[in-house]
């Protein structure tokens, strides 16, 4: 029986598949450590509810306080999962604590075993957990989940800590079985962080990162085992993580000085600003394009395809701020016309109203409008979509969205009159 | 003796008896090095070298399923049926005596205790066993990774090691390659492994607001100068199934670009006078797939292929009177006017303008992003290359996408030719 996937999109997306000898790492910072172990849990979890086995190494967890919660799974599904690994001999938690084991037995099953906080123990009960599952489950593949390398280093040198993880290494590999490792990099030196993760093919960066005086977390992946086969990613991105699912979300700047800071060229042809592709277009021959589009397709069909085409950018826009920044609707939707005023559609403002209200009038120096010539009628069909949008992202309801002022029509600014669909 | 890969031999020249070589990477670009060093070992025993291959992290039992990822499977005949003749010894580092595992019948494959001195005594047995079966060819030595046996033996055994591998070479006339992971040791000890290699290279990254880009350069090299400046010379890489391609790096030009760029009072997004929109390609990728839907695929390719490409035949005619382009060069600045943007960029052209029929590989971003396609999807690719091949000759240039990314090709590939 083959697991191919860790049933996270985002690792799954990044790594390709889940291959036999695989190891991964995760390095994380002390604030995001919670978070990388989180991940790491959330994909043992999905191996086992596959039919795949696991053995946890936990320095810091006893196994009661895990089934209590702490393992993080807030989903009666990820618990019941848990337990009926447990039960059937699939799941080995080895709950590493600091006295003597000897005379030690467990009070949950044979499957939790306390483990004396010694290297070669540790090992070898990886090694007696590991033929225990083989016993009865011969052909699953088995992850091995060190789920806190970096407590070792209190108690061991970082030389006998590398040895270790590069023998289970080695014999993950040579038995086509899974390893991920879990490391806070802040207790460790730059060499041990820099080896730990050399041992691995599947690496991922957790870390910090302060946007206007904003902590926002962050996920990249430094490596991946076979670059020409996965989308590969070179920047940080933010991400969420639920009680059952881990998943990422592209940032959007805040200003236009963050936005070209943070705009580079990568050598593949692509221009990124926080994972996200961008395009540089002249904005005539975007306004060009649209008018080109318009005799084409008619006013009519030109509006709805084109306001569609702008709903769900707005959206997207959005779902990214409400995921880099936790605050209210109001502030959000500000954010997001802030956004439009430094990627060249114009400048935006809100002029009245806010969504409680259920009416808002957005007023706009419209760019794409001085750009279309002569107009009998209001040419901001995409921006209208675009704020329409936003709206229906952040409130889950129905917005119109109406241009009463086009500068294309001889008025000094662009209006727009938002309203909630009764 | 043989070839690597074409821009290796540049900076090597003839691959000489007696050469030793050292690719340094970073962890970021350690998968590129491994892919790179994979290149360089199949195309030297496609040839008819030996190899005799030390994997410290590789067990046997994941080489083929490692070759075929990497690359693709076209390999592994020539590997398999290496390791059978006994052309090539994968030597395979194992933890402890966990030896019970079958070989599959391959003579070539040794299973090595992870000791070095034991390492060093297989080296030498298996290349005597190579020079009794083929006594004329010449081998190479992989050693793969040096990093990981500073781990187990610490960097001063390794440091002898090597220099024992590398004289020994000299004296055989056989030739080594090493890898090595610099983030991992002191200066020191990579500038010593420099010192006893005749031929480095660099894989590194450079990071900026937290985006890695991968370079390529050449350390040191037999080459002497004034070629040798030249080829010292940063460059960015690509990297597919069937070739390891270097390509010169343009980040330096966006970076230029960008300083230029302006918000205006009026929110006006601004380079030089002309107004741009800084938007997700993804606005694009929703048009383009909201008017294929609504059109159909014969009249929507029509209706964006005609306006790019008066959009490109605009853009010729700028750089023709502003610059006063002809030619190639002209076709190449109009190329990178658009692409440096954010749409990708051309890996390389075939063809010339004289003969009337081009190809073109670009590495498209929309491609990329597009999602599955069951059909090719660049057609705003299609409209501008034709717009501005038409801009440069004075003809009618036709142009399909006949490979898309989109349709999980290595790469967009577009044929142009002159319509009679």
């Amino acid at each position: 029986m083959k697991v191919r996937s860790t049933g996270i999109e985002f690792v799954d997306q990044t790594l390709g598949t889940l291959y036999d000898g695989l190891p991964m790492m995760f390095s994380a910072d002390s604030a995001t450590t919670y978070d990388a172990q989180r991940l790491g849990n959330l994909i043992a979890l999905n191996i086992l509810e596959r039919g795949g086995a696991c053995i946890l190494i936990h320095e810091n967890l006893p196994f009661s306080l895990a089934l209590e919660g702490q393992l993080h799974f807030t989903t009666p599904e990820k618990r019941l999962a848990l337990q009926k690994a447990v039960g059937e001999g699939r799941l080995y938690y080895l709950d590493v604590v600091l006295e003597d084991t000897t005379n030690k037995e467990s009070e949950h099953s044979d499957c939790v075993k306390p483990v004396e906080n010694d290297l070669n123990r540790i090992m070898y009960e990886i090694l007696n957990a590991k033929s225990q599952i083989k016993k009865d489950f011969s052909d699953v593949p088995v992850l091995i989940l060190q789920a806190n390398i970096s407590s070792l280093a209190v108690d061991f040198d970082p030389g006998s800590i590398l040895r270790m993880i590069r023998k289970l290494i080695l014999r993950v590999k040579r038995s086509g079985d899974l390893f991920l490792g879990i490391l806070n990099r802040e207790l460790h030196e730059r060499k041990v962080v820099y080896s730990l993760t050399h041992l691995a093919d599947y690496v991922l960066e957790f870390g910090i990162d302060v946007f206007s005086g904003k902590k926002q977390p962050y996920v990249s992946v430094t490596r991946v085992p076979f670059p020409n086969s996965v989308k590969r990613y070179y920047g940080k991105s933010a991400y969420e993580i639920t009680g059952d699912d881990f998943y990422t979300l592209p940032s959007l700047p805040s200003s236009f000085e963050e936005l070209k800071e943070n705009l580079f060229y990568i050598e593949l042809g692509d221009v990124i600003a926080y994972d996200t592709n961008y395009v540089i277009t002249g904005m005539r021959t975007f306004v060009h394009l649209l008018m080109e589009i318009e005799e084409k397709l008619g006013k009519g069909e030109y509006t709805r395809i084109i306001k569609r085409v702008g709903s769900s950018v707005g959206s997207q826009i959005a779902r990214s701020l409400s995921c880099r920044f936790q605050t209210s609707d109001e502030e959000l939707f500000k954010s997001a016309v802030d956004y439009l005023s430094i990627t060249g559609w114009g400048k935006f403002r809100v002029l009245e109203g806010n969504i409680k209200s259920g009416r808002i009038r957005v007023e706009c120096l419209s760019v794409l409008a001085a750009n279309y010539g002569e107009s009998d009628y209001p040419v901001c069909v995409l921006e209208g979509g675009i704020l329409q949008g936003i709206l229906e992202e952040l409130t889950s309801e129905h917005w119109t969205c109406e241009e009463t002022k086009c500068i294309a029509k001889g008025d000094k600014k662009c209006r727009f009159e938002l309203k909630l669909k009764k | 003796m043989g070839k690597t890969l074409d821009f290796i031999d540049e900076a090597l020249g003839d691959l000489d008896e007696g050469t030793s070589m050292l690719f340094i990477t970073d962890s970021f670009t350690l998968e590129y090095t491994l892919t790179l060093i994979g290149f360089v070992a199949l195309n030297f025993i496609r040839q008819g070298g030996g190899c005799i291959g030390v994997f410290t992290s590789l067990p046997f039992s994941l080489l083929f399923g490692d070759i075929k990822n990497r690359f693709s499977e076209e390999p592994l005949p020539l590997v398999e049926g290496s390791l059978k003749e006994g052309r090539i010894y994968y030597l395979d580092i194992v933890s402890d005596v966990d030896l019970q595992e079958s070989l599959g019948g391959f003579d070539g494959v040794v299973r090595v205790t992870n000791d070095s001195d034991r390492i060093l005594y297989e080296i030498d047995r298996s290349r005597e066993r190579i020079k009794k079966a083929f006594p004329d060819i010449p081998i190479m030595v992989l050693y793969s990774n040096l990093s990981s046996s500073i781990i187990d033996f610490g960097s001063a055994t390794v440091l002898k090691m090597f220099r024992r591998l590398t004289v020994k070479t000299k004296q055989r006339g056989d030739i080594i390659l090493g890898l090595v992971n610099r983030d991992l040791h002191d200066s020191r000890v990579i500038n010593t492994l420099i010192h006893f290699s005749d031929f480095v290279l660099e894989l590194s990254s450079e990071e900026r607001g937290g985006v890695k880009q991968p370079y390529i350069q050449v350390l040191k090299s037999p080459i002497s100068e004034p070629k040798l400046a030249k080829i010292q010379r940063k460059h960015a890489y690509i990297i597919t199934a069937s070739a390891f391609q270097r390509i010169p790096a343009k980040a330096s030009f966006f970076d230029k670009f960008k300083r230029s760029i302006l918000l205006l009072e009026g929110g006006e997004v601004s380079v030089n006078n002309v107004e741009y929109l800084i938007t997700p390609l993804n606005t694009y990728i929703l048009l383009f797939k909201e008017l294929e839907n609504h059109l159909g695929q014969n009249e929507y390719r029509k209706l964006i292929t005609k306006f790019v490409r008066t959009v490109g035949l605009r853009t010729v005619r700028f750089f023709k009177s502003e610059y006063g382009l002809d030619g190639d060069e002209l076709l190449k600045e109009a190329v990178n006017y658009f692409l440096i943007r954010g749409w990708g960029r051309i890996i390389k052209m075939e063809g010339s303008l004289n003969s009337g029929r081009l190809k073109l590989y670009l590495l498209s971003a929309l491609a990329r992003n597009y999602g599955k396609s069951n059909h090719p999807v660049c057609v705003l690719g299609e409209g501008l290359f034709s717009g501005i091949l038409e801009g440069v000759t004075g003809d009618n240039w036709t142009c399909r996408e006949k490979k898309c990314m989109a349709m999980g090709y290595e790469l967009c590939e577009f044929e142009a030719k002159v319509e009679k």
